[in-house]
């Protein structure tokens, strides 16, 4: 029926009053051309033998070589099962702490200490990683740190930590809880408050207790924020966490802490490998695509909720 | 409502809250103590939770240091003008998509949306950057985070709630879009747009990736990347002429002055995080 000069023309007509907005947009569609979109095409060079003088389109295809490497290159491989290591603890004793947290901020009653709280532990948030491993390191370090000086006071022997591979990843969990569950728990707090009072009253009138009011409105109220949540973070656990490893982890340490991430970074900077840390990287990406569909999926078929 | 007498279980939660409060700001507090303690007083103490007298005197040196004051100056500069810049393309960005019934809106919103969970990684990017021609230059620690597509979304979240009645009213008095948002929807906003200038000023001032990357100049490394090389590479940064005790404390003190400026801005922000402003940023 429509001629499709007069719908070429009706979308030009459609436009015409958002002629502001687009100028305004202008700018942003080119940021996100050239800077997120422009190393998407970029990965091609993971299937080159990429050399910087020739650049993208002069360089010669070598097809799926260095993913053949990959496949025998034992550090690669340990950085990888580091990474999914790692991501389990991040997933399994990292992320509930927030809810929690906010479970129970919830019912502190005085406003006031309350607000406190929730200053304090937002607070290490504001920190870089860089500042948080340099704190880490000067409580940890042996002979002028914190724990050194609980040790010597208590005559313990102090443990080795910083460059011990059995306790980097824990330094790791504990260090990345002190900085990020607390700023974690702002989520939650904010779907807390906008639950409903009327339903705390409801479930008073019907006998139930503070737990059971926990329980019964607070638990299912930030249920969906939960569930997407962790889809998210199952979506980017893997690359999660360069800024805190580089940071912390040392050569001796390797073994259990490096991840993908920082093995890439090596692989560029130190080696200069450009094509080889490419095809890393995007073989972590297909990985982390799997989990986020994977996850998001599951959550579908359990519980109906979903990101997409 | 139900108002109730504070119970056991209450002086239990909060007891537990005060306890989990201390022990997170314990690590800061013992920052603070060391870089405050006379050099004496540090060495007769082996744990540092108290100073027995309190001194400036690593601050002084701290400020006096030239090296640490450009790095600082530099981060400064870094932080104010990137933060300009990403909340100048963010609200443009973020108002712009908020507008429902905006041809080609949908697509658009799905391009940024995709690009919160896949990037083309480090390499491509590390590419990318030096082929501009950015390196050795701020722009480099700059226009490649300029925008932040989580707090474009909150922004645009938050511009979808905005009141079109304003929006409207404004138009019958002759004012365009564009100038719709500088005077109208820009000062209704205030505390949106702070909370989101805080998360990228607090990204700029953190930063130390970008500079490692793209930066080979001593002169133009911002505090986080010397912060870096003085304590976790240990590599002796404008540390000539101090004997190993006050090392420690010097340290300590360059910690706090480039940990304080962000934790000192953040209080006064924090009020507007309870706004519900983050709620919106999961529901796309």
């Amino acid at each position: 029926m429509q001629n499709p000069r007069i719908r070429t023309a009706s979308l030009w007509a459609r436009m015409g009053p958002y002629r502001y907005f687009y100028l305004m947009l202008i700018p942003v569609v080119i940021w996100y051309i050239i800077f997120c979109y422009g190393p998407m095409y970029g990965l091609v060079i993971a299937f080159q033998d990429y050399k910087i003088t020739r650049g993208v389109t002069g360089s010669t295809f070598v097809g799926l070589k260095h993913f053949a490497t990959l496949m025998n290159d034992r550090y690669f491989w340990m950085a990888f099962r580091n990474t999914l290591v790692i991501a389990i603890y991040r997933i399994c004793i990292v992320f509930p702490i927030p809810v929690l947290l906010a479970l129970f901020l919830n019912e502190i009653r005085a406003a006031r200490f309350k607000k406190m709280v929730q200053t304090a532990i937002y607070l290490p948030h504001f920190v870089s990683w860089v500042i948080a491993a340099s704190i880490v390191i000067a409580i940890l370090s042996p002979d002028t740190g914190l724990l050194d000086g609980i040790c010597k006071t208590f005559k313990w022997e102090m443990p080795i930590l910083l460059t011990n591979p059995k306790a980097f990843r824990s330094i790791l969990i504990v260090s990345d809880i002190w900085k990020e569950a607390g700023w974690n728990t702002i989520i939650y707090i904010a779907t807390i408050a906008s639950i409903e009072q009327s339903q705390y009253e409801a479930a008073f009138v019907d006998g139930a207790n503070r737990w059971g009011q926990m329980w019964h409105i607070t638990l299912p109220g930030i249920r969906s924020t939960v569930i997407v949540m962790l889809i998210l973070t199952i979506g980017q656990v893997m690359g999660t966490g360069f800024d805190q490893v580089y940071n912390l982890y040392n050569a001796r340490v390797y073994e259990t802490g490096d991840i993908i991430d920082t093995y890439i970074f090596r692989s560029v900077l130190a080696d200069n490998k450009l094509s080889y840390a490419a095809a890393a990287g995007l073989l972590k990406s297909v990985v982390s695509t799997f989990l986020l569909v994977l996850a998001n999926t599951a959550s579908s078929k359990l519980s109906k909720e979903g990101i997409f | 409502m139900t108002i109730r007498k504070r119970s056991a279980t209450d002086i239990v939660v909060m007891g537990a809250f005060l306890l989990l409060t201390l022990l997170i700001l314990l690590p800061l507090w013992y920052v603070l103590v060391i870089s405050l303690s006379t050099a004496k007083s540090y060495a007769m103490d082996s744990i540092h939770l108290w100073p027995r007298t309190i001194s400036l005197a690593q601050y002084k040196l701290v400020f006096g240091n030239a090296e640490v004051m450009r790095s600082f100056g530099v981060s400064v500069i870094v932080t104010l003008a990137g933060t300009a810049f990403s909340m100048l393309m963010s609200i443009m960005g973020g108002y712009s998509l908020s507008k429902k019934g905006m041809p080609g809106r949908r697509f658009l919103l799905t391009m940024v949306i995709i690009t919160m969970f896949f990037s083309g990684g480090l390499v491509p990017y590390y590419l990318l950057v030096r082929n501009l021609g950015l390196n050795n230059t701020f722009l480099a620690l700059i226009l490649p985070m300029a925008i932040n597509s989580f707090n474009l979304i909150i922004l645009k979240n938050h511009f979808v709630s905005f009141p079109l009645s304003l929006e409207e009213s404004a138009k019958l008095d002759g004012y365009n879009d564009v100038q719709i948002l500088v005077r109208i929807v820009v000062p209704l906003s205030i505390p949106v747009i702070a909370t989101i200038a805080l998360f990228y000023a607090v990204g700029y001032w953190n930063d130390y990736f970008q500079a490692t990357l793209f930066i080979s100049s001593n002169k133009m490394y911002p505090m986080q990347v010397v912060l870096r090389q003085m304590i976790i590479q240990q590599t002796v940064v404008g540390l000539r002429g101090m004997n190993g005790q006050t090392i420690e404390q010097f340290k300590m003190a360059c910690v706090v002055v480039g940990m304080l400026p962000m934790l000192a801005v953040y209080p006064f922000i924090q009020r507007f995080f309870s706004k519900g402003i983050m709620i919106g940023a999961i529901k796309e």
